[in-house]
């Protein structure tokens, strides 16, 4: 079945499988940073970002995804604001295996979106349905609290 | 977009249409359907483009759109004044995952009707309404209904709207879940509503899940306090409760007997009776 959609960007037909999932054509498509993880929407390692908000992509058949938008890291590249989130997770020792770790950033991007200074409560909540066995949350839970702060005092000091 | 498998009805009938053919499945937001895939059916029927996402306040009530997000009920506004603060808290406990609640529709879990949905708890404790659309047109009925209706009504249906009555000036009403992890699916998730006379219960309602086959009313529990005419004290309410829970299956989980989850949800039911009865005494 053929289907549209704007991934990262770019207004993209696609001729797909029925029973394709959302999270099987964006790994086709080169995108590696959406993680093959649990195919039941438990780890959260396939999160991308549909219409601008977070959804786990193995739980989603392709055709879901229909005329809508799609961003995964790939799409966010250039932009300094996700610099500044993934310099806040390098320098907060927030990354270990990785495995998790373009969620955690989306996550947190969507996050930063909808709350310029979300509380540590609100960013325990954004981050909990990235499943992390390495961390423990409390550095990647730092590394947000810091990309909140880099992002402030960038607003506050132009 | 075409195919024999994947269809995207633009109207409720047509939705209906599609699904007299037999075989086929709804689907919502698809965190049950698409994850379970040995279940799937030989035609999905989604609902996205029936315009059935909204909250509105109508007629001294709340209007829920089928496919609204769970993550748009923790957002509204509207719903925490209404809805007495539970709506929104469980649909928070019922997906703790931020993702999923952005996935998860209303419809899709009255309609799966797990064990673990906090939000059906809490819809079922403030006399929730459905409104079905069928073959002979629309329906409404009551939440704590649904399953019957499903046993005796074979014909195609589609929840297509959820009513929450306006809370009354007189009533409280209090969620809670008991879980291992705030990331994991309660334990057990209880939630009751009060209407009181003064500092006396007139009507309760009360749900229990997490434990259970299925979320349900205590009934038992219910008329147990409210033919009560004497003011409540703890003790009471653990007479209650015992009686109340006495005759409701629960079911055996890893780890956790059924004495447990059955003195656990007692513990939260009381906890929970208590703390409204202390704000209404706060507030007298």
């Amino acid at each position: 079945m053929k289907i549209q959609l704007k991934l990262n960007g770019c207004d993209q037909n696609f001729d797909v499988s029925e029973q394709l999932t959302l999270l099987q054509l964006l790994r086709d498509e080169g995108c590696y940073s959406v993680k093959h993880g649990c195919e039941s929407g438990d780890c959260g390692a396939c999160t991308v970002l549909m219409n601008d908000r977070p959804a786990v992509s193995c739980i989603m058949l392709a055709a879901q995804a229909h005329e809508k938008s799609v961003i995964t890291l790939e799409g966010l590249d250039d932009e300094p604001r996700t610099g500044c989130i993934q310099d806040a997770f390098v320098n907060s020792g927030a990354i270990q295996c990785g495995y998790c770790t373009p969620a955690m950033i989306l996550v947190t991007r969507a996050l930063l979106d909808r709350s310029s200074s979300p509380s540590e409560t609100q960013i325990r909540e954004a981050l909990n349905g990235v499943l992390c066995r390495c961390t423990g949350y409390v550095k990647p839970v730092e590394a947000v609290l810091n990309a909140v702060r880099q992002q402030s005092e960038v607003t506050t000091h132009g | 977009m075409s195919s024999d498998f994947y269809f995207r009805p633009r109207s409720l009938d047509e939705a209906l249409s599609l699904l007299a053919a037999g075989d086929s499945e709804i689907l919502g937001g698809g965190t049950y359907l698409i994850g379970r895939r040995a279940r799937r059916a030989a035609r999905l029927i989604d609902l996205e483009r029936l315009s059935l996402d909204y909250i509105h306040e109508e007629e001294g009530g709340i209007k829920l759109g089928a496919m609204t997000r769970l993550q748009d009920l923790v957002d509204s506004e509207l719903l925490k004044r209404l809805s007495l603060g539970m709506v929104s808290e469980a649909a928070l406990a019922t997906r703790p995952s931020w993702m999923l609640r952005n996935m998860s529709t209303v419809g899709g879990e009255i309609v799966q009707r797990s064990r673990h949905s906090a939000l059906v708890v809490a819809l079922l404790a403030l006399d929730a309404e459905v409104t079905l659309a069928t073959n002979s047109g629309a329906r409404t009925l009551s939440l704590a209904d649904f399953d019957r209706e499903i046993a005796v009504n074979a014909g195609p249906m589609i929840v297509a709207e959820i009513t929450i009555r306006a809370p009354k000036d007189n009533a409280r009403a209090a969620f809670r879940t008991l879980a291992q992890l705030p990331s994991q699916e309660p334990i057990t998730a209880a939630a009751v509503r009060f209407l009181f006379d003064g500092s006396k219960v007139c009507e309760t309602r009360a749900a229990i899940g997490g434990s259970v086959r299925v979320p349900q009313r205590l009934r038992v529990f219910e008329r147990e306090l409210d033919s009560d005419g004497r003011r409540l004290d703890a003790e009471r309410l653990r007479d209650c409760c015992c009686t109340g829970l006495r005759q409701v299956e629960f079911v055996d989980k890893h780890y956790f007997s059924i004495d447990y989850l059955r003195d656990m949800s007692a513990l939260l039911l009381t906890r929970i009776c208590v703390e409204l009865l202390e704000e209404q005494d706060r507030l007298n």
